[in-house]
């Protein structure tokens, strides 16, 4: 019995998602009286993969086959299952992320196991195994008991503060054979947005509203995200309107976020768009209007124009990583 | 080319969330229900799409659910669609929800699944891939976009900062998101048509659920906001770090 | 009236009265309340003070009227007739910070509310008590209740549950010389010698300054459906109204837009979701609401029945929030879409609404004499025609002197069919030269007669209303 963990990577670069959930099987590992094993599919070099040692694997199992760089849902379920038989797995975890939600569905269907999707909290195992997770686009919370033999959980990031430790993880081989169909899904060209942070995995995102008036005054707003590391979002009549791409778009019908830290500028915070990001942890809203309903979901308000707010807020931001780093 | 088109019921997204004494139902008193935006405008559409430039000749709706759900997928039927099947149970289990379509679908011959990227009330994003496993299809989720010619589909998908394009051979599952079609409000005429389209009622396959919901929780109200001067960003950023330990 | 301008010592009472801090001088908050949403007009007043309480403003009238300084009250400015304007300077009230909503009745499903809360957030807060405030102004978003009250605004929803008017019970006001008034009772029916709170409603700011009100409520209405209907002829969507109320069906909005205002919003927002086929020439928006969604679904038939008669394109169908709002966003952008697109001047137009085919036909008569083009959509339901006049080519000559002798024309016509000047709007300072069509010298003189008792040093939002004749 224990605990094994998908441990995507990025061209064998692990991010920090990969860390958490590294640490959080390891914290259900523990409370099992078992070890956490980490699963890297792929080309990967040894050094990255024992450094997953120091967030709480006790050992990585690498299926190392070159064709498993590309997400391939089948390929990577096999490698998953030929890892928990191996290790006679009872709890699978995987991150609440594009590789998870395609990889852990199919896993747990293949092996009839229960499946908690995006879950915030570690199993309470006072009656049962329970998870919390967000559910009603973040109107509201179920804790859902997983009642069979093996479990698996898909772990939504930025949930847990990451530790590093000490340790260093042993690398194991192993060797699973795919055949053609495990490789049906052909990929015939890859766009990755440069430059940028991505939107879904941003621990700090700004995002402008219809408050900001025009496309013309994104300036200042592009230099905070800048400043700050964060990733640029908008709102829907933002999008609408076409200021900015869709694929920065949040709100119920756009992306759902939830970074450590929400920048709202000049929007005033319809329900539709609170649904997309009222799980962010901490909230500022920065709104000439001081009625915006945004006010009531915020933790910090400003009230005032974004033209004057946004350079004042970049200057401090400088000062403060001056001073910080 | 027949398309398969997975219909989830859900509360209006302006619905107010509120749950029986004991947290384990949702209060339906007063909850309008849809379609699931994301099984509908994205999904569906595209389904209908298809089938009108000729590249489909059937698209049928499947749901699960018991007679209460009739009314929004004779809603779904209106937008287009040649049959409905409601699969007479009920689950919160995705596992359940994704054998008994499965079970149903597996003997029908579907060239192509198509459900929404996720359901806007229990928020898992799994159907497509679980769809995919027990069918023992390819499978392709947060798509963009998607073509078919010739038995393979070329199908756009968002990936880790960025789209990919991808192509795979049919039978397929595809969960559908933004971008794949331009959404779409039924018609009076396609609303009294749907009233006359089959809409089969199949009764379940024997299937264990592997996972029950303990509680509902709403979630705590907001401490309240802390208002700051537009003059000091410096103390902002600096509660910022200290307070809210974002920075 | 010569009115005294404002002296640093004036500045020096206001501030003991409501604090320094709310008495705004500077050139930014001046200019900020210098206009509202009604075409560009600037009047930039000379203060602006943000009262608190009534107390403080019958501090600052009671002092004015002593010294002969006009006030012009002010809501979130949104208002469409410059009803806000201080066209004579002196001091603007701003109302913004008496926001709170004071008391909700919920055994007697009343509401007693200060003026400067939004509208929106007033329907909410009553909401999540399972009432409803029903008049729904375009911009409910960000207007005042205040504001609402004193321009009597309506809405898409006037067509069944009708306008402020019928909601206000009661309200306190501050006369011109400071004195504080409540106007009536909080009870439903009241045949207690004169109406006064009927007079406040609607009086735009020129009778008093209104402080607190009382509205009356009536239970949620918790499901509705939109329709769009498109009709090959403007004309024929216009009888449809008639024949859809005819039938026993009342709508909760019933709105009309023609073919040139769906495609300046098109254009506008980009939105290409809502078909528009080459022979439609307007659209019908007819919203249905009720307690059960089977017995919505049942009324659109009906609906459909009595369209049967009439040539229609494919009627939409919408009944989950998203497809709702897509539908309503394409009426609501009208005012802005027009606003983007040309110069332009809004006539608030209402007839009884069985003339509104002629109404109609008239302004495009007229438009073709005059060699304007106008784009028309509006309440339908309550013969409410917004029509917006486009300066498209027209000189700045024929804009400014051959255009108003058209609209006087337009309105004359609108007053023969039945009609009057603003079913919304209000007079406020663009309309009142217009007045003398609708109303004859006694009646404009027994309103000036009322106007003098509230207000005998005529400081209260002068040049308001009354055509400057008078």
């Amino acid at each position: 019995m224990s605990v094994i963990i998908l441990a995507e990577h990025e061209e064998g670069v692990f991010k920090k998602k990969v860390f958490e959930a590294v640490q959080y099987a390891a914290g259900i590992a523990k409370e099992l009286n078992t070890t956490a094993t980490a699963v890297v599919l792929g080309s990967a070099n040894a050094d990255a993969m024992q450094q997953l040692g120091a967030y709480g694997a006790g050992k990585v199992l690498h299926v190392a086959d070159d064709r498993l760089n590309q997400l391939n849902a089948r390929a990577y379920t096999k490698a998953l299952v030929a890892a928990a038989e191996k290790e006679g797995a009872k709890v699978i975890i995987a991150l609440h992320d594009v590789t998870g939600k395609a990889v852990a569905p199919r896993l747990a269907a293949r092996l009839k196991a229960g499946m908690v999707a995006g879950a915030i909290s570690t199993p309470d195992l006072s009656n049962g195994f329970t998870l919390k997770k967000s559910v009603f686009s973040g109107k509201a919370f179920s804790y859902i008991n997983i009642s069979s033999d093996v479990k698996v959980i898909t772990l939504l990031p930025n949930t847990f503060q990451v530790n590093k430790g000490e340790g260093s993880a042993a690398v194991e081989a192993l060797a699973v054979s795919f055949d053609d169909k495990d490789f049906g899904v052909k990929v015939k060209e890859v766009n990755k947005i440069k430059g940028e942070v991505p939107l879904a995995e941003a621990e700090l995102v700004v995002s402008g509203g219809r408050g900001m008036k025009g496309p013309e005054n994104w300036g200042p707003l592009e230099e905070l995200a800048h400043e700050l590391g964060a990733g640029l979002a908008c709102s829907r009549p933002v999008a609408d309107s076409h200021w900015r791409p869709h694929h920065e778009h949040v709100g119920q019908t756009g992306g759902t976020i939830r970074p450590n830290l929400y920048i709202a500028v000049g929007i005033s915070g319809a329900i539709q768009h609170l649904a997309g990001v009222n799980s962010s942890k901490t909230i500022v809203v920065i709104n000439k209007d001081p009625e915006a309903p945004f006010f009531k979901a915020a933790d910090y308000g400003v009230i005032g124009d974004a033209a004057e707010i946004l350079p004042k807020l970049t200057e401090a931001v400088r000062k403060f990583k001056a001073t910080h780093n | 080319m027949k398309i398969l088109v997975c219909i989830s019921q859900v509360p209006d997204t302006t619905t107010k969330i509120a749950f029986s004494d004991d947290k384990k139902q949702l209060k339906t008193d007063g909850v309008t229900y849809i379609i699931n935006p994301y099984d509908e405008w994205y999904a569906l559409v595209r389904a209908l799409e298809l089938k009108e430039t000729g590249t489909a000749t059937t698209v049928n709706l499947v749901t699960v659910g018991t007679a209460t759900v009739e009314p929004v997928i004779r809603k779904a039927l209106a937008l287009g669609g040649d049959e409905a099947i409601r699969i007479n149970t009920d689950s919160t289990d995705p596992y359940v929800v994704a054998a008994q379509i499965a079970e149903y679908a597996k003997s029908e011959g579907y060239d192509l699944v198509l459900c929404g990227k996720e359901s806007i009330d229990y928020n898992n994003g799994v159907m497509g891939a679980m769809l995919a496993e027990l069918l023992d299809m390819n499978y392709i989720g947060f798509a963009t976009k998607l073509d078919v010619a010739n038995g393979t589909a070329t199908v756009n998908r968002e990936i880790e900062g960025g789209q990919e394009t991808d192509e795979v051979a049919l039978p397929l599952v595809v969960s559908c998101q933004k971008g794949m079609a331009e959404a779409r409000i039924p018609n009076m005429r396609g609303i009294m048509a749907a009233r006359t389209k089959p809409l089969k009622v199949v009764e379940p396959a024997a299937v264990t659920a592997l996972t029950n919901v303990a509680a509902y929780e709403m979630p705590p109200a907001k401490s309240g906001v802390k208002m700051i001067a537009p003059e000091n960003m410096d103390e902002l950023v600096n509660l910022l770090h200290t307070e809210a330990k974002v920075i | 009236m010569n009115y005294r301008k404002i002296s640093p010592a004036d500045l020096e009472v206001f501030a003991k009265i409501v604090g320094g801090y709310y008495v705004l001088t500077d050139e930014e908050a001046l200019k900020k309340a210098a206009s509202d949403e009604t075409e560009d007009l600037e009047y930039v007043p000379e203060v602006v003070i943000k009262p608190d309480t009534a107390g403080e403003i019958s501090r600052v009238l009671a002092y004015c009227n002593e010294h002969i300084i006009p006030v012009t009250v002010r809501g979130a400015g949104t208002g469409l007739s410059g009803g806000a304007l201080a066209v004579r300077g002196g001091v603007v009230l701003d109302m913004g910070r008496m926001n709170r909503i004071l008391n909700l009745d919920t055994d007697n499903f009343q509401v007693t509310t200060e003026p400067g809360v939004i509208t929106q957030v007033l329907q909410e807060h009553v909401l999540e008590r399972g009432l409803f405030y029903p008049p729904d102004p375009s911009s409910r978003g960000s207007c005042f209740i205040g504001g609402n009250i004193a321009e009597n605004s309506g809405g898409p929803r006037a067509v069944k549950y009708g306008v402020v008017k019928d909601y206000v019970l009661n309200l306190e006001v501050v006369l011109a010389n400071g004195e504080i008034i409540w106007t009536g009772a909080n009870v439903l029916k009241n045949a207690t010698g004169y109406n006064l709170t009927q007079l406040i409603v609607g009086s735009e700011g020129t009778l008093g300054v209104i402080t607190k009100i009382v509205l009356r409520l009536i239970p949620a209405v918790q499901h509705n459906v939109l329709m769009l209907v498109p009709f090959p002829s403007a004309t024929e969507a216009c009888r449809a109204v008639n024949a859809i109320l005819l039938a026993g069906i009342t709508p909760s909005a019933l709105e009309f837009m023609e073919r040139q205002a769906i495609l300046l919003t098109i254009e506008y927002s980009g939105n290409t979701s809502i078909p528009l086929t080459k022979d439609t020439e307007a659209h019908l928006l007819i919203e249905l609401d009720g307690k059960e969604p089977n017995v919505l679904q049942h009324q659109a038939e009906e609906v459909m029945k009595v369209l049967s008669a009439f040539e229609t394109g494919e009627i939409l169908f919408a009944d989950s929030h998203e497809q709702k709002e897509m539908l309503w966003a394409l009426r609501r952008k009208v005012g802005e879409a027009v606003k983007n697109h040309s110069v332009y001047k809004e006539e608030d137009t209402v007839v009884p609404r069985a003339a509104l085919p002629q109404l109609l036909a008239t302004v495009k008569k007229i438009g073709g004499e005059y060699g304007f083009s106008s784009v028309c959509y509006g309440h339908a339901g309550d013969g409410n025609l917004h029509v917006n006049i486009l300066k498209g080519d027209m000189s700045e000559d024929e804009w400014e002197n051959k255009l108003p002798i058209a609209i006087r024309e337009l309105f004359t016509e609108v007053v023969k069919l039945g009609g009057t000047l603003s079913g919304e709007h209000g007079i406020g300072l663009v309309q009142k030269g217009y007045m003398h069509t609708a109303f004859s010298d006694t009646q404009l003189r027994l309103m000036k007669a009322i106007k003098d008792v509230f207000d005998p040093n005529g400081i209260l939002n002068p040049r308001k209303i009354f055509p400057d004749s008078l």
